[in-house]
């Protein structure tokens, strides 16, 4: 995929979540409106680095690329309770210190392929967390997940979505007939 | 109150006044118009006119903020509505919210209201199973309520007639206690639920799967594109309004036919108050309506009155019209207005596996799904509780993909599917047995927005429906063990009434004024011209889905009017 399909399809996926982007580019901001959490621009831009290392770019768009990281946001920031918004934010903002005391350096000075390696080892339960960081990572890594699947860019091009299947229901049909199995 | 003036009583005055354009109310417009009658009908929500006000309906899933899922914030504010299923971001904007018109729990129940033109038409699950004599005949033989006035005879054709209207597709089954009717061809089973109807037919004889008749247009007839409807694509997103018209609703279906016949006024954001009768003449005048957003009132006038505003808002209405001659409410002789309301029980659930037909699987989305009509009890009592129920029967396999690995790894497996192994589920759809305990009643001191006393709902499950959850846990876990299913699970829920949405009864029909408010024709015993025909109307519940009942009550009953020459 040409960058700038990709880019459109970031675009799509903004407006379309109704996220609305800051006038001014002040990097300390984030970039959407949220109305409870106080995520910073660097915050952002860590869950954005989280995005990509679970889903990553390769030649198709990856969850960072189609806005599954602000997807995360919002959906932390609107549907969770007081406490798990708590915790979260917790957990974002211990991340950075967890990921040093394991790697030495913070998640943003790791290579593509550190950054993976340290994420599987959390993903496994290999090094001991803190609660919060834990909670923070699994609850990222699923709505990362569901963002993207629920992306424009994956239900037209990866699994399309039919919002008018038509009237060939079948109740029972040989598997071998059915797309992508 | 400021009293509105401005219109003379002459031009405020109908032939016919209908409460409530939902299900029921649609229907008593159309056939009322249809047979050259102006008829007013009363809306308190505000107008939804088809496919021009379902914002929703064409979204895509990315489309929603938040995919569909109902925000804290909403959830805390709306616990009620939050627990029904259908209470999601696509279709939350035509439900009624907790707060905006709360009323008194004595015991709990949630009250699942929708305020619009079409009521809840726009939002119901379109199941339409006909009644039988089983159903009929059950107060009179098992001793409870009273005798319906009326038998499967009686409204048979009206059945047909509303199932010729509607469209409702579905098999021609040939069982007894679950009639058949005019059918558009059904949405077939899938194997396993072909194969389940097999194995009961086998192990049991008199239990059956069929396909759940629903009313959803299959083949077009020339009626149904008349009215402008198609057939239906298979979208199952039908809560958001359907733009093929693919689904029966009074949006799509009844109020535009009837506003064809230019015989209709429809007057959106009127809270009916109370109906006004007239001490000299013995009957009702009109009612009185105040508007939903300037709160002025104004008084309409019409020989004949229906109240079809959803069973319990009608006997809130009922209620509410007190007069030197009816103190407690329009009809209310003997007392028993309000009382012996009655539900469906859904609290039982059961979930199971099939590891057979791995090499099959559906295609495409269907409306509908597989249905057991009642078995237990239908010939003779057979166990210690009264009745039975019937249930949904539904399965599928799914995309199991799971999440596993991380990186490009995750990334090819989320591309990929994976079928899982077919999985299975049923709900119970119990009869509750109507009680003079389960009630409703007009709060003496709360008052809402419009000056209407706050409806109290006392309502509770009883020794009955416990038995019969257990009962349906056992059959059903025998039933599945017999097919060889795995894995299963059972749950009760043990959520209040009410979020079966099928509340029913309060001014219930019967053939003696002493003891029912209604007779055969659902009109008042006490006060001829007021007709009731949703489901306050209903002496017992059975287990079918109710609407297509009280669509077939409300026709025959505008029938009666036209041929008694009320008007
Ligand atoms: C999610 C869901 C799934 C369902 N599934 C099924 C199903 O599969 N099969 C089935 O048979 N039933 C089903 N139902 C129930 C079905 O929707 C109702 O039985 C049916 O809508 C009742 O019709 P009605 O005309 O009595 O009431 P409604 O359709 O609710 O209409 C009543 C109308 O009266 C209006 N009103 C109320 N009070 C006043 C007043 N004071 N003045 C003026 N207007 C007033 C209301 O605003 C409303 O528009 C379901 C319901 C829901 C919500
Ligand atoms: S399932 Fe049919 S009726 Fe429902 S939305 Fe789809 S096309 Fe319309």
């Amino acid at each position: 995929m040409k960058r700038r399909q990709m880019l459109k399809h970031f675009a799509l996926a903004t407006t379309a979540a109704m996220l609305l982007p800051s006038c001014i580019k002040d990097p300390k901001k984030v970039s959407i409106a949220l109305s409870n959490l106080n995520v910073t621009g660097e915050e952002e831009e860590l869950l954005a680095a989280i995005a990509d290392t679970i889903i990553p770019d390769t030649d198709k768009p990856g969850a960072k690329t189609v806005g599954a990281h602000l997807f995360t946001l919002v959906m932390i920031d609107d549907c969770g309770n007081k406490e798990s918004k708590e915790k979260y934010m917790r957990g974002l903002r211990a991340f950075d210190e967890a990921c040093e005391e394991i790697s030495g350096k913070s998640f943003s000075d790791l290579s593509v392929e550190e950054r993976l390696t340290l994420l599987k080892k959390i993903d496994k339960n290999e090094v001991g967390l803190k609660e919060d960081v834990v909670t923070f990572y699994m609850a990222s890594k699923q709505y990362i997940i569901q963002g993207y699947t629920s992306s424009q860019y994956f239900l037209t091009e990866v699994k399309p979505y039919q919002l008018v299947p038509g009237p060939g229901w079948k109740g029972c049909i040989a598997v071998s007939e059915t797309p992508n199995v | 109150m400021a009293n509105f003036n401005i219109d003379s009583a002459q031009q405020r005055t109908y032939d016919a006044i209908v409460i409530g354009s939902g299900i029921s109310g649609g229907w008593v417009a159309k056939e009322l118009t249809e047979r050259g009658l102006k008829t007013l009908v009363l809306e308190r929500g505000r107008d939804v006119k088809h496919n021009v006000d379902y914002p929703t309906t064409n979204m895509m899933p990315w489309e929603f903020k938040h995919r569909g899922e109902i925000p804290q914030e909403i959830k805390e504010a709306n616990p009620v509505v939050s627990r029904c299923y259908a209470f999601r971001e696509d279709a939350m904007h035509f439900f009624v919210k907790d707060n905006e018109h709360p009323y008194i729990q004595e015991k709990p129940f949630d009250w699942i209201r929708g305020y619009q033109v079409g009521g809840k038409s726009l939002l119901w699950a379109r199941q339409t199973q006909r009644w039988s004599d089983f159903d009929f005949e059950g107060p009179a033989r098992d001793g409870f309520a009273v005798d319906w006035p009326i038998r499967y005879k009686d409204i048979a054709s009206w059945y047909s007639h509303v199932e010729k209207f509607a469209g409702i597709s579905g098999d021609k089954d040939g069982l007894p206690e679950l009639p058949d009717g005019e059918f558009l061809p059904a949405i077939e089973l899938t194997c396993v639920e072909k194969y389940f109807k097999e194995k009961l037919k086998e192990n049991y004889g008199n239990r059956h799967l069929i396909v759940a008749r629903c009313a959803h247009i299959t083949d077009p007839q020339p009626i149904h594109i008349q009215q402008g409807r198609a057939q239906c694509q298979h979208r199952t997103i039908c809560q958001r309004g359907c733009p093929f018209g693919g689904y029966f609703s009074s949006n799509s279906s009844t109020l535009p036919w009837a506003a064809k016949t230019g015989n209709l006024t429809l007057r959106p954001d009127s809270v009916v108050h109370s109906i006004l009768y007239d001490e000299a003449k013995g009957k009702a005048k009109g009612v009185l309506v105040i508007d939903a957003k300037t709160k002025e009132s104004v008084e309409y006038y019409a020989p004949v009155i229906f109240v079809n505003a959803a069973a319990l808002n009608t006997n809130l209405i009922l209620l509410n019209s007190k007069s030197n001659r009816f103190p407690n409410g329009l009809g209310n002789d003997n007392g028993l207005l309000g009382k012996y309301v009655a539900f469906h029980n859904y609290r039982a659930r059961i979930n199971a596996s099939y590891e057979g037909f791995l090499d099959s699987t559906t295609k495409g989305k269907r409306p509908t799904s597989g249905y057991i009509p009642r078995f237990r009890n239908l010939h003779k009592q057979e166990t210690d509780f009264l009745r039975g129920y019937a249930a949904g029967f539904h399965s599928g396999r799914y995309d199991e993909q799971g999440w596993d690995g991380l990186g490009v790894e995750l990334k090819d497996n989320l591309a990929k599917t994976k079928l899982g192994v077919w999985h299975v589920n049923s709900h119970m759809m119990g009869e509750t047995i109507p009680k003079e305990t389960n009630y409703v009643a007009l709060d003496e001191t709360q008052k809402d927005e419009w000056g209407m006393p706050k409806l109290k709902i006392s309502i509770d499950y009883d020794d009955n429906d416990e038995k019969m959850v257990k009962d349906f846990i056992e059959q059903f876990t025998e039933m599945y063990e017999k097919a060889g299913f795995v894995d299963i699970k059972v749950s009760d829920s043990k959520q209040a009434p009410g979020l079966d949405i099928h509340e029913m009864g309060g001014v219930r029909m019967g053939k003696d004024p002493k003891t029912s408010l209604l007779n055969e024709w659902n009109q008042l015993h006490a006060c001829k011209n007021v007709f009731i025909t949703d489901g306050a109307c209903m002496t017992s519940t059975a287990t079918q889905n109710p609407s297509l009942t009280y669509m077939a009550l409300a026709a025959r009953a505008v029938d009666y009017v036209v041929r008694s020459k009320m008007v």
